[in-house]
């Protein structure tokens, strides 16, 4: 996979360069500002000589949010493009605007991959790798922390949801299939199958809404408050 | 007590009708005694203080007889001040001034109102100490006519009198209203300069465990997910399972420590307004709130100064709204209105109206302290809460746009 590298820190994007070559990715190219990162993407997606975008959030020039907002941008000029962001923070509002949930960063394709991480989970290194795959096939990722922070929280839909069925829309919002998610919960097939549905159902997600995951994933988003 | 309007005095016949007149005389009475025993006071040196502290006090209460309004006046215990003395010694002088007033008046009275009787009684009437006798009859008619008109004159007198002394006094006591006011006005200023400062060394903290802790932390995640990498190559068996084992624990400690850190750092920073600015801060603040919001706002980047401070105000106000005024909805109104001419800065206008049962203090703490926030920012701060609501506050802060992007 040819990745594009966007991180501020010399000593973590040099590690990550290692990690993901040593992955048997290449890195097309790898920079340190958000400015820079717009700038490469400008011309290297174009190009078609790159299959994700893999950016830090906190970045200069403002030393803010800037990466977030690059990859943002990049999504706007390019729906198609999988972008993973890589946060030191659970930041629900990073989350939200990530999925296009926020009126002011406006809506992003569903249909490319997005990946929302804490930069801790790359030391996971097999779910990290995986997350790369899932978010370049066009799914989404969001960090178990996250997720578990939103669930913490009762809310009017969610608190419908069952222990169980909340622990399958869990794996769901990080991307995992019912396949997967029978493996790691050992269930049958047919009873995460049955969980899920019965998530979706109470969350008001029909059939005909296509990618019903995504949905979910944003169901969950769109409920919470931002926990600052 | 009503209070007097000094026009009244303009009409003296009209005025004579109330009950002002009356009290003002009552007051200028207990005004005369105070005054005595503060003579005497200076007789028995050891009352000097006892009386110095007493007198203001009981004053403050007696001025809503001279239809005054009694000044708001809250003081330490045994606190005197230089006015204290001040007021003792004209009370002092006005009570001699009364003394021989008082004795003429009532004399003179006495005499008007005492003629008929003296008349009837067979008696001369005489002018001061002449022989002259005037006649009897028409003089016994025309002295009560006369006292009353004195009478009259007396009263108003009375009045004029009571409010102009009134007036001194209270100047005397209300700079201790002023000076309190300096004090809370004081008070808030530091109180937001200790926040700013804090919040300095927060961020400052949160930039250090950033740029510090966090991210050797994630260094070593990194090395370690490379180090899992090199170890599955191992030939399998019992040392690869001891090294993998071994790096799922560095792990957990390595996730125990970041865990460790980000909870040391989280609100350290409100990351929405650094990110964000106003309008991404105001949003979160109106998103969390247990009531039904509109928000209207479309302000750009501004200073981190003003923007810090607006933020700070805008969530004082919504809490005091969740806690105090029983609202259902809330509006906040945020514009930037540009300068009339082209030198003036602009202008940030928040305005954050509530439909709660109105009545808001204007003195109560939070109030006090975004006082002093607009203050700091060289702007204003209204509240309009009449009882029964709404309730409306209404921010104004000039808004110096220099430097206020790129960030």
């Amino acid at each position: 996979m040819r990745i594009l590298l966007a991180e501020d820190a010399a000593l973590l994007r040099d590690g990550l360069v290692a990690l993901l070559e040593r992955a048997g990715h290449e890195v097309v190219a790898a920079v340190s500002t958000a400015t820079e990162l717009e700038v490469e993407a400008s011309t290297l997606i174009p190009a078609g000589a790159v299959d994700l975008v893999l950016t830090d959030v906190r970045m200069p020039p403002g030393h803010g949010d800037d990466g977030l907002r690059a990859a943002l941008q990049i999504r706007r000029n390019h729906p198609s493009m999988p972008i993973i962001v890589l946060s030191q923070y659970i930041e629900q509002r990073y989350a939200r605007a990530l999925l296009g949930l926020t009126d002011s960063s406006g809506p992003t394709s569903e249909r490319a991959g997005l990946g929302y991480l804490l930069k801790d989970r790359v030391s996971r290194v097999h779910d990290f790798l995986d997350a790369l795959e899932v978010v370049r096939g066009g799914g989404i990722v969001v960090d178990p922390l996250v997720v578990t922070a939103l669930m913490r929280r009762e809310t009017s839909a969610l608190s419908q949801l069952s222990a169980r069925e909340l622990e399958v829309l869990e794996l769901v919002s990080q991307g995992k299939t019912n396949d997967q998610i029978s493996v790691r919960l050992h269930l049958s097939r047919g009873a995460v199958v049955k969980h899920v549905s019965a998530a979706f159902d109470k969350l008001g997600i029909s059939e005909q809404d296509g990618n019903r995951r995504v949905l979910a994933v944003i169901a969950f988003l769109r409920e919470q408050p931002s926990a600052d | 007590m009503p209070r007097l309007d000094p026009a009244a005095l303009r009409h003296p016949l009209h005025l004579l009708r109330t009950r002002a007149p009356w009290t003002a005389l009552v007051y200028l009475v207990l005004e005369a005694l105070a005054g005595i025993v503060s003579i005497g006071s200076w007789f028995t040196i050891l009352l000097i203080p006892a009386w110095l502290l007493t007198w203001p006090r009981l004053e403050q209460r007696l001025l809503p007889l001279a239809g005054r309004a009694s000044p708001r006046v809250i003081r330490r215990r045994g606190e005197m001040r230089w006015q204290d003395i001040v007021l003792v010694l004209l009370t002092a002088v006005m009570a001699v001034a009364a003394f021989f007033v008082g004795i003429v008046v009532v004399v003179l009275l006495g005499t008007l109102f005492a003629t008929p009787v003296a008349v009837l009684s067979g008696r001369d009437v005489t002018l001061g100490n002449a022989d002259q006798v005037l006649p009897a009859v028409p003089a016994a008619l025309v002295a009560p006519v006369l006292g009353l008109a004195v009478l009259a004159l007396v009263l108003w007198g009375a009045t004029a009198l009571a409010y102009g002394w009134s007036g001194l006094s209270l100047a005397l006591l209300r700079d201790e209203e002023s000076r309190l006011a300096a004090q809370v006005e004081a008070l808030g200023d530091m109180s937001v300069q200790r926040e700013d400062v804090v919040a300095l060394e927060r961020r400052a903290l949160e930039r250090d465990l950033h740029d510090g802790a966090q991210m050797h932390l994630s260094a070593a995640g990194l090395r370690l997910a490379l180090l899992q990498l090199d170890a599955e190559q191992l030939p399998a068996g019992g040392p690869q399972d001891r090294v993998l084992a071994g790096l799922d624990e560095v792990r957990e400690q390595l996730d125990l420590g970041g865990q460790s850190v980000r909870d040391a750092a989280r609100g350290l920073v409100p990351t929405v307004l650094r990110d964000g600015g106003l309008e991404a801060a105001l949003e979160e603040l109106a998103r969390a709130l247990p009531l039904k919001t509109e928000l209207e706002c479309t302000v750009p980047r501004l200073p981190e100064a003003v923007e810090h401070g607006v933020h700070l105000i805008a969530r004082e106000a919504l809490t005091n709204i969740v806690r105090h005024s029983g609202a259902e909805h809330v509006l906040i109104h945020g514009t930037l209105t540009s300068g009339s001419a082209d030198d003036t800065a602009p202008t940030l206008l928040l305005e954050i109206t509530d439909d709660g049962h109105g009545g808001a203090a204007p003195t109560g703490t939070g109030l006090i302290s975004m006082r002093a926030r607009a203050r700091n920012l060289g702007g204003t701060l209204d509240l309009d809460s009449p009882d029964g609501g709404p309730t409306m506050l209404r921010l104004q802060v000039p808004a110096n746009t220099g430097g206020g992007e790129g960030r």
